[in-house]
């Protein structure tokens, strides 16, 4: 029942928001929101406690769902180490994220205070679903449920038509992965007979590898749309309309990371699909580069953010798609900490700028906002990996088990080269957001001459994200050294297995090279940005610069194919099909009766209707008559 | 009790026009209300682990032909009653007090719900096309009485189009006779189904007027005129019930008694296409449409092909999808012709160009219409993704892609009806508002509303602009929908309470290949 409480108490938290939604007092408000998912975090320290006590997984299984012949659907939960670990994530840095928000929104009406806890309630909700759901169907019940709460968030500001468009591209495009997953969930049920993941994965052995590749890249076409990864990546950076906190906690700690979760989830399916497999792990190098190419150009300081999202769930992939699931889920956990960090100090950045977010307009915020500014520096150093924060373990992992990795023909050497290529850039990114927004002299165009540190509600959960980002690293280190603690590993290795390989001596140097060139490029910055020593680089490269820019044109593309394609095909199809043929096949004839009554005036008397009733009346009666004669 | 089931309407229909004005309303209420007691009764009583008709009738009618009065109900049949029932509770509910001639509006209500609950428990041939034929008549008159705008035009192309379907069906029931073993018991019809060449022809005959009645694609034609012309709550039925008469034909009829309809080609390869181009066309033309009411109109051509592919699947997901896709659409179409209809009410427009920025002024009205959308457009979790889910499920099972092609609706949805949604209630095109003061949305959950039922709040959208709040649901309007939201979330968690009567089938639905 725990399991259950896990999800029914966020729900029970958006049900009264969403329900007294105008007439619940600001305080109620206040102590619900957070407080459904706090309980809820209670509830998931439970679980892991008895699951550190005997690691067997649960399946708990509570009502039907559907039957029909051999096919039966329950609705139950799978408790075991990875959804477990997921739901710490979710509950812990969402509880943080959720108790900053109380302060983040405290301008907004009382109405829509309500309406912005109630939906954030119901993500955590969707999101505990997602991991907890031991059964396809409900896998997609909350697939889907976190893609709606992220539209009504990403739309919160529905008075602004850029956030209602954004909302509308994100469920959208989501929706196409909905479709992916629905569609193996049909080839799975149809295939194996079973419905549970239990069920499935007992049944594996045996099947024709084209079916088990299938599955993988329908599966695979879901976990992209979730997490932001070429092809269907568009939505991640407009999502950056919603309120500061929804990107923290939705759009970079956990929802975007649906789909590591999925491949790590169906892990006994990827071990199999070889070619679905390595295709995670090039969508997720390809991403991982593109978006830090992309966010080198950004100018508005939660793009910079969303773009580096993208380009760590990149590296997360790679991490699930080369085999490496432990080190993949380490930088999940990484990267939800140092994340949420960042967003919730750009938050309180852009609070104290009163809601500017174009970085070339902050400058010299070292001085004025000291906390904040700690807090932003420690979460950049994790995003660029520098020992020892917790972003330098969990990343070099990645790396250095993809650089270990035998066998592959070169395969896992060459996913190893472009990540270690994006860390550099990553460094210099990072780098180039760190000195422009809070080093050097402020900006003249600065709203704020003298901006106010944010209050305690906004600053504690920051400050207590920071603390989690030093010293996170602690849970794992082999990333230096193989004999340190690998509490991570151990923990979900009865959910996803070892790693099958050895480290390679030289994985040390590589880890060495990334960490120098990526400190170096964070440094290297600064003398482009702040000491303006070099001329920047985009002077040189002006057609390079240009394509960053527009992001590699995808959303020109995406427009001009699909969205007035489609309107032009509908169109089209209006004036040359449906009007004239189907509408007018009997419309014609209509007409045409008119047009010649017209002439004798008869419908002027209702003629044709009168007919048109007698007619029905009349093959009635002569019916009726038929039977009764027929009868006697 | 069969026979109250269909006789209380049709008699309280009668009742209600001899009744003084004030009285219609209640009295039709009433009766309506008892009739959905009665409905509820029979699902308690169901037996869902017996095959065969439950609570059967039988009759001799006319001997001489072995035609028979004869009820039965079954588990295909049971929850379209209790739809029928409670959408004419609903659509009785809707109608406001004003409108004229309420007395005939109500009677024909009532005389059409009988009528359909009729084709809904006929288990002879001929009683089932009596009922088919009967209830053109109220429908007709509601659409040419009550119509609104050309709605005598409307009318009449609806009644030429079915009634095309109407004489040939009529062909294909006496062929159904003379070929299968001079019987119209539909139990021994479908034991003794005739050689696949006559299939062949019944089937043009008979599943012509089904698909013009669903409507199925290409003869979809009357839909729009009709939706357009036709009152919200008359919309109720008509949408929510009358569809589902040829769903439910096919369901009963064509697949059953004409399992092997092929000669020059298979009418069973060519339905579940025709469904699918459906799901299609009817998403892609709801993109273009202006009228919030035509959005919805074609949205239900497009939910109307999962229900034909998921029939026409011939396995039990799909139909049992087809089946829960029938209650569905039954409990979302009429919650959104309501709410269309209210909202043109407040604002004197339909036109999504020209509303926007609705929400702050109906916060409540925005969140059920936001709860519907969702619902309408398939979310997981809702009602109606069960029944796509299924009969999709149902149709890769047949051939995958089928099931691949039909996803083109699951994908079309949101875009068509976020757009009509977002662009009536959010912000429009490249405007940046401020936040709601305070003020507005003090306002906007004040105490007093005047309901669309009330005779309307009937101003222009300026109007509305410049004297903003006061435009919310009412507390009885509220009330109309809530049951169906309520539906919606009961639908979509425990779809198994629908499908578990649909083991006990009256005869089985063959598979053509076995």
């Amino acid at each position: 029942m725990v399991a259950l409480a896990v999800l029914a108490l966020p729900a029970l938290g958006a049900l009264a928001l969403a329900i007294g939604a105008l007439r619940i007092p600001r305080g109620a408000i206040r102590v619900i929101g957070p407080g459904a998912v706090w309980a809820a975090f209670i509830c998931v320290v439970n679980l892991l406690l008895d699951s550190l006590a005997h690691s067997q997984p649960h399946d708990f299984s509570y009502w039907t769902w559907i039957r029909s012949g051999d096919f039966q659907l329950p609705f139950d939960l799978l408790v075991d180490r990875l959804s477990i670990f997921m739901c710490l994530v979710i509950t812990g840095v969402g509880g943080l994220i959720v108790t900053y928000a109380v302060g983040y929104m405290e301008h907004e009406t009382d109405g829509s205070y309500a309406r912005f806890f109630a939906y954030m309630d119901l993500f955590v909700l969707s999101m505990l679903l997602l991991v907890l759901a031991g059964n396809f169907l409900f896998l997609i019940v909350g697939w889907a449920g976190v893609g709606l709460s992220s539209y009504l968030l990403i739309g919160f500001y529905y008075w602004r038509n850029s956030a209602v468009v954004a909302a509308r591209k994100a469920f959208i495009m989501n929706v196409i992965g909905d479709i992916g997953l629905i569609l193996a969930a049909f080839a799975i049920f149809l295939t194996y007979h079973a419905v549970t993941f239990v069920g499935v994965f007992q049944r594996l052995g045996g099947s024709d590898s084209f079916t088990l590749e299938l599955i993988a890249f329908l599966l695979l076409v879901g976990g992209i749309a979730k997490s932001a990864q070429l092809p269907l990546h568009t939505w991640l950076p407009d999502a950056m309309e919603g309120p500061t906190p929804v990107s923290a906690l939705i759009h970079a700690a956990t929802m975007v990371t649906a789909g590591v979760y999925l491949v790590g989830r169906m892990h006994p399916i990827y071990d199999v699909a070889l070619y679905a497999h390595g295709t995670v792990a090039v969508i997720g190098a390809a991403s991982a580069l593109f978006a830090a190419t992309v966010a080198l150009v950004q100018t508005d300081i939660k793009r910079v953010l969303a773009y580096s999202t993208m380009s760590q769930i990149g590296y997360m992939f790679l991490g699930v798609g080369v085999g490496a699931y432990a080190a993949a889920f380490f930088h999940l956990l990484s990267h939800a900490f140092f994340k949420a960090l960042l967003f919730m100090s750009a938050g309180n950045v852009i609070h104290a700028m009163h809601d500017e977010q174009d970085m070339r307009r902050f400058g010299g915020l070292w001085r004025q906002l000291r906390p904040t500014s700690i807090a932003f520096l420690i979460g950049s150093l994790s995003l660029v990996g520098i020992i020892p924060l917790v972003g330098f373990f969990s990343k070099e992992l990645i790396l250095g088990d993809a650089f270990s990795k035998p066998g592959g023909s070169g395969f896992p050497q060459l996913m190893w080269l472009v990540g270690f290529a994006t860390a550099i850039l990553t460094g210099f990114y990072t780098g180039r957001m760190w000195w422009l927004a809070f080093w050097g002299p402020p900006s003249p165009d600065r709203a704020v001459a003298e901006p106010h540190e944010a209050p305690r509600v906004m600053l504690w959960p920051v400050l207590i994200l920071a603390g989690c980002t030093v010293l996170g690293g602690l849970l794992q280190t082999s990333a230096l050294s193989s004999q340190g603690p690998k509490l991570i590993e151990e923990f979900l290795s009865p959910a996803v297995g070892r790693l099958g390989w050895e480290a390679n001596p030289l994985e040390l140097l590589a880890t060495a090279a990334t960490l120098f060139l990526g400190a170096g490029a964070f440094w290297l910055a600064r003398y482009f940005y702040v000491e303006k020593r070099f001329a920047p680089w985009s002077q040189r490269l002006p057609g390079a610069q240009r394509v960053l820019e527009h992001k590699y044109y995808f959303d020109e593309a995406y427009n001009a194919v699909f969205v007035r394609g489609l309107d032009a095909l509908a169109r089209g199809g209006e004036r040359l099909l449906e009007n004239p043929v189907f509408d007018g096949s009997v419309d014609g004839v209509g007409t045409g009766a008119e047009a010649a009554a017209g002439g004798l005036s008869l419908t002027q008397t209702g003629f044709f209707r009168n007919y048109a009733f007698v007619f029905v009346a009349g093959v009635v009666v002569a019916g009726g008559l038929l039977l009764i004669r027929l009868a006697t | 009790m069969l026979t109250a089931i269909w006789l209380l309407p049709v008699a309280g229909a009668l009742a209600v026009a001899l009744l003084p004005r004030h009285l219609a309303k209640p009295a039709g209420l009433g009766v309506a209300g008892l009739t959905l007691l009665l409905t509820l009764l029979l699902a308690v009583t169901f037996d869902p682990g017996h095959r065969g008709y439950q609570l059967e009738e039988n009759l001799p009618w006319v001997d001489q032909y072995k035609v028979a009065y004869h009820l039965g109900v079954d588990g295909i049949s049971l929850w379209l009653l209790v739809l029928n029932a409670l959408l004419t509770v609903i659509a009785i509910l809707a109608t406001g007090p004003r409108l004229r001639r309420l007395r005939g509006f109500i009677a024909m209500l009532l005389f059409l719900a009988g009528c359909m609950a009729g084709i809904f428990l006929a288990a002879d041939l001929l009683l089932f096309y009596v009922f088919w034929e009967v209830q053109l008549i109220p429908a007709y008159f509601l659409l040419w009485q009550w119509g609104e705008g050309r709605s005598g035009r409307a009318a009449l192309k609806f009644i030429l189009y079915t009634l095309v379907g109407s004489l040939l069906a009529l062909v294909g029931v006496i062929g159904e006779y003379i070929y299968a073993g001079n019987t119209f018991q539909l139990a021994d019809l479908a034991a003794h189904p005739p050689t696949p060449a006559i299939q062949f022809g019944l089937f043009l005959l008979l599943g012509l007027a089904f698909a013009i009645k669903v409507p199925l694609f290409p003869f979809h034609g009357w839909l729009p005129d009709a939706y357009r012309a036709a009152p919200a709550a008359f919309l109720v039925t008509f949408a929510g019930v009358m569809g589902k008469t040829g769903a439910y034909a096919m369901l009963r009829i064509l697949i059953p008694l004409l399992p092997h309809p092929v000669f020059w080609w298979d009418w069973n390869g060519v339905m579940p296409i025709l469904a699918v181009i459906g799901i299609a066309w009817g998403a892609l033309l709801a993109l273009t449409q202006r009228d919030m009411k035509m959005v919805i109109a074609y949205s239900s051509v497009s939910h109307m092909g999962f229900i034909v592919l998921g029939i026409f699947s011939f396995n039990q997901p799909g139909q049992q999808g087809a089946l829960i896709q029938m209650i569905n659409h039954g409990v979302i179409v009429p919650a959104l012709f309501l709410l269309v209809a209210w909202i043109g009410a407040r604002t004197g427009s339909r036109d999504r160009a020209v509303l926007k920025d609705l929400a702050p002024r109906m916060p409540v009205l925005a969140g059920i219409f936001l709860i519907v959308t969702l619902a309408a457009l398939g979310l997981p979790g809702l009602n109606s993704f069960v029944g796509e889910f299924m009969t999709l499920l149902g149709a890769w099972q047949f051939a995958p892609w089928l099931a691949v092609a039909g996803c083109i609706g699951l994908l079309l949805a949101p875009v068509y009806m976020l757009r009509l949604f977002q662009g009536v209630m959010y912000a429009a095109r490249g405007e940046q508002l401020g936040a709601p003061s305070a003020a507005i949305a003090e306002g906007a959950h004040g105490s007093e509303v005047r309901t669309a039922a009330d005779g309307g709040v009937i101003q222009s959208v300026t109007a509305v602009a410049a004297r903003p709040a006061r435009l919310d649901l009412a507390r009885a309007e509220l009330g109309i929908l809530l049951p169906l939201v309520l539906l919606m979330f009961v639908l979509g968690l425990y779809p198994y309470l629908i499908t578990q009567a649909m083991n006990a089938l009256a005869f089985p639905l063959p598979v053509p290949w076995r």
